[in-house]
């Protein structure tokens, strides 16, 4: 085939197209509220306490992971996170901080784990791993980084900044095959909740894995077109926030 | 001096374009572009007294593309693309656009923000330079490299002809 800088030029004059009034919609809502955000102004020392929980929460799991020792990361997620490659002003994985903080099945049967790490100017970083098979485990061995139809393991992900402790906000949802049928993954940082659940418009209900502050999981594109609304509750029962994932 | 409202809704269907050409992909030009504004609302103290915001909202959205999905990351659909040719697609141009697409998506990722830069953004070597804090031959040499990859021959005095001829 061949091509010319002019195709160059073409494909991204239709990609700029491409960009949807909801996206600018969306985008000017956000201008709104961040102006109507006014910086709160605590006292010194509660903000001290408020951080310092923020890293005892987030301590807790990473305690855990430095008291086994050095975690041993798929190398999948390590080249996800990005460590292969740093970036020079970009938010870089720390490797000594990684963990896997929960684990979740898709439909076909593989495991899709998720990955926390810290990253450099108070950034984070989250991976999904998905197995190449049902009851596969993905090793620090594993070759990484093509598909499932390679044989191998997928991960995807990538880092941004600092999450605040009782920001919700999605991450990294990507298209990914379940056996035949084609779908959403979703990850969401869902600080203090209890119970997590996805709820669709006809009124059924879906319980999602918890931990650490995070969800995620799969959903079929068919239900992601109904555009489920994730729902966060309290360990009282009280719904303290929700979210919509797609 | 503008305030952050006045010139990020003046400049948000620029940006917004601008953020979907980097990451090559409109939903995820979407997301940085978000991220970045939430962190130029932070900073605007300090950004709206530079001489050129815009030059420096359009590095964070480098920055930013790179720090949201590197190259190596992408996760990809399994399931098989249909051998039959397309009825709504005769001629094969969509699928020829969405074959640049995912082979452009496969380059690194700094050489992906090279040419969305100079393709999309019209910015010279050095203005490219300039955003990605390196030399205008470390452009020129991942611009070469891109095209390389992607067969696509470039025209003599768009890139440095040194470049061409390797």
């Amino acid at each position: 085939m061949t091509r010319t800088e002019a195709d160059l030029r073409e494909h991204y004059a239709t990609l700029a197209d491409a960009v949807t009034e909801g996206g600018e919609r969306r985008a000017r809502e956000l201008i709104g509220r961040l102006s109507l955000a006014e910086p709160r102004r605590r006292p010194r020392r509660r903000r001290t306490v408020v951080a310092l929980a923020s890293v005892v929460a987030l301590g807790g799991g990473l305690a855990t992971a430095a008291a086994a020792g050095v975690p041993v990361v798929p190398s999948a997620v390590s080249r996800a996170l990005g460590w292969d490659d740093p970036v020079p002003g970009a938010y870089n994985a720390r490797p000594d901080t990684a963990q896997r903080v929960l684990t979740t099945t898709l439909p076909d049967g593989r495991a899709m784990d998720l990955w926390f790490a810290k990253a450099s100017h108070g950034g984070y970083c989250v991976a999904a791993l998905l197995a190449r098979s049902p009851g596969h485990r993905p090793s620090a061995d594993d070759l990484s980084g093509g598909s499932a139809t390679d044989g191998q393991d997928e991960a995807g992900g990538g880092c941004g900044g600092p999450i605040g402790s009782r920001w919700w906000r999605t991450f990294g949802a990507e298209r990914v095959s379940a056996g035949n049928a084609a779908g959403d993954t979703f990850i969401v940082h869902v600080p203090g909740a209890r119970r997590v659940q996805l709820a669709f418009p006809d009124g059924s209900r879906q319980d999602l894995p918890l931990a650490d502050d995070w969800t995620a999981g799969w959903l079929p594109a068919a239900r992601v077109r109904r555009h489920p609304m994730l729902i966060g509750y309290d360990a009282a029962g009280h719904e303290i926030g929700r979210i919509r994932p797609f | 001096m503008a305030s952050f409202e006045e010139f990020a809704n003046t400049r948000l269907p620029a940006l917004l374009r601008m953020a979907t050409a980097i990451c090559n992909d409109p939903i995820l030009g979407e997301d940085v572009l978000q991220e970045v504004l939430i962190k130029a609302h932070r900073h605007w103290s300090h950004i709206q007294d530079l001489d050129r915001p815009e030059s420096y909202l359009r590095r964070m959205l480098v920055n930013e593309s790179v720090s949201q999905r590197r190259r190596s990351t992408r996760m990809r659909p399994t399931a098989d693309l249909p051998d039959a040719a397309d009825p709504a697609d005769p001629t094969g141009q969509q699928a020829d656009r969405e074959a640049l697409r995912l082979e452009i998506e496969r380059l690194p990722r700094r050489q992906q923000v090279v040419l969305a830069l100079r393709y999309y953004g019209g910015l010279s070597d050095a203005e490219i330079a300039e955003t990605l804090d390196c030399p205008p031959g470390t452009v020129r040499s991942l611009a070469s490299r891109a095209l390389a990859t992607l067969r696509i021959t470039a025209v003599a005095g768009l890139i440095g002809s040194e470049e061409v001829a390797r």
